[in-house]
């Protein structure tokens, strides 16, 4: 068998969510194409062993920064102090990749600690745009929208693929597209994740996520928990989305029930080799 | 605009209000609502857990669900920065003193804050015991030192180190010791935070030193002797400048 060695090792191939309990076996991996992501949030910090961990992993895999809390779609404007701690961040350790959702977590002075669902109306779509501005603006480089995982269907007058193209025209941003919420918000509001995906601006996409999802307790919606393996159907739309895109920086999101790290690298093997098929297919099309 | 007012009313019913608050923007079924809402209770409960692990454990789950989210309800966090979230539990649990919770609760809450902090500190280096060989004897006396900047001090009416640690580290109870007062050290001298019950005049001679009173001084009204000072040395509680 011949396995593809196209893709350098330092490129961005599937990459893993950094835990803490994972931070040796990711430092000593040598795995082709591996990267990390981790929330900026949890390294905002004076100092301490995870500044040093991350430090020293940055040496050896690319880094994303993927940020909850900016509120891009709240109603207040970004909080200066957080930007610069982002900024600061971005500095330090030279991530390849920085996102953030299409979605508010903080009103008022509140931080709700959940990414939240904004109306697709005219009026949100420019105060989204204007934040993102400000944000690109605060951070010297362009950033990832990342669509939300919806438990509500809420008034507007655009889809969201309309939304997402009109940000991505207006601010020039990029798209991380999260395709267990394209599925889980299809089940949940009974669209199409298919129809979805054909309306979904593939050129601004950036990075792809990849997790699992669960059934909440009374079984009538499903629940984008990071809490489980990656679906099949998930799966499925992964191959249909990447034989259209060609590789895409991928990650396995996994933020609960955390099993051993053997196991996630058999799940981020699988999103790989995947990705190596899809390079290998793009070159005999060229 | 037809979002006007929709953050503040679905912040509102993040905060416990109907779903009703949210009706005029739902374009369809309200019964995803209440998910945002208990998802949101969650992770105030679970982040909070997760900061104070010996409250959780000597709490048992279910009571410390319910005064996590009376604390929530009252100190919502203001940012994404979880690891600062519940700076003020411990006098929040003071002020409160919930019913059927050990009365030694605030005390166990400043040992896992301490922890926090020791572990988020600044990196510093430490005063090593071999920096002060050069020092001539006659001079130590003189010495000022500033402590680690992870050095935390907690204070108790009872000895809590060994209950407090057996909850956090291993989810065992351990009764608490006498009521004799004790301070533990909770400290990060590298990248691993330590822990352990100071002797009175260990206490009694960081306080000094914290102060900024030098050694001779400091050693002689906390009633210690040197080898009191070589083993704080040896435990690296001392920043090296």
């Amino acid at each position: 068998m011949i396995t593809s060695t196209r893709l350098p090792p330092r490129a961005m191939g599937a990459g893993l969510g950094l835990k803490p309990a994972h931070y040796r076996a990711v430092l000593e991996s040598d795995a082709p194409g591996l990267w990390v992501e981790v929330h900026p949030e949890n390294y905002m910090l004076p100092g301490g062993p995870r500044l040093h961990w991350l430090e020293a992993i940055a040496q050896r895999h690319p880094v994303s920064l993927h940020g909850v809390s900016l509120s891009l779609g709240g109603a207040d404007r970004p909080d200066p102090d957080h930007l610069k701690s982002l900024r600061e961040l971005i500095d330090r350790y030279r991530p390849a990749l920085v996102s953030e959702h299409l979605a508010w977590c903080r009103h008022d002075g509140i931080y709700y600690g959940d990414l939240l669902p904004l109306p697709y109306t005219a009026g949100a779509l420019d105060r989204f745009c204007d934040h993102v501005d400000e944000v690109q603006d605060a951070l010297g480089r362009s950033i990832l929208i990342e669509n939300p995982s919806l438990y509500v269907d809420l008034k507007g007058d655009m889809t969201e693929t309309e939304f997402l193209v009109e940000a991505v025209r207006r601010t020039g941003c990029g798209l991380l597209l999260d395709l267990n919420n394209v599925f889980v918000t299809a089940i949940n509001l009974k669209r199409d994740a298919l129809g979805y995906l054909e309306t979904f601006p593939l050129d601004a996409v950036g990075e792809i996520h990849l997790a699992g999802h669960e059934t909440d307790p009374d079984g009538s919606l499903l629940i984008d928990t990071h809490g489980a393996p990656v679906a099949d159907a998930v799966w499925s739309l992964y191959r249909e989305t990447i034989a259209r895109t060609g590789p895409v920086p991928t990650l396995i999101e996994r933020d609960n029930n955390l099993p051993p790290f053997v196991e996630l690298m058999a799940e981020r093997e699988r999103a790989q080799a995947l990705l190596e098929y899809a390079d290998e297919a793009a070159l005999a099309d060229a | 605009m037809r979002e006007a007012g929709f953050h503040d009313c679905f912040a509102s019913m993040l905060r416990g209000g109907d779903t009703v608050t949210v009706a005029a923007f739902a374009g369809g079924t309200l019964t995803g609502f209440p998910v945002y809402r208990n998802s949101v209770v969650r992770s105030a409960i679970e982040v909070l857990g997760d900061n104070y692990p010996a409250v959780r454990a000597m709490s048992g789950e279910g009571n410390f669900a319910a005064l996590a989210k009376a604390y929530w309800t009252a100190h919502p966090p203001r940012d994404g920065v979880m690891a600062h979230y519940g700076s003020g539990f411990a006098d929040y649990i003071a002020a409160e003193s919930p019913l059927g919770m050990p009365s030694i609760l605030p005390d166990i809450a400043r040992l896992d804050r301490a922890w926090s902090e020791a572990h988020l500190a600044p990196d510093s280096a430490i005063l090593s015991p071999g920096a002060l060989a050069g020092v001539e004897p006659e001079r130590l006396a003189d010495l000022t030192l500033r402590l680690h900047p992870s050095v935390r001090l907690p204070r108790s009416d009872r000895a809590l180190h060994a209950s407090w640690a057996a909850a956090r580290f291993e989810g065992r109870m351990v009764k608490a010791g006498p009521e004799s007062g004790e301070t533990v050290l909770v400290w990060r001298p590298y990248q691993e935070v330590r822990h352990r019950a100071l002797e009175p005049v260990e206490a009694a001679l960081l306080d000094q030193l914290a102060a900024g009173v030098a050694l001779g001084l400091a050693a002689e009204r906390a009633g210690c002797g040197i080898e009191s000072f070589i083993r704080l040395l040896k435990d690296g509680v001392f920043a090296r400048d």
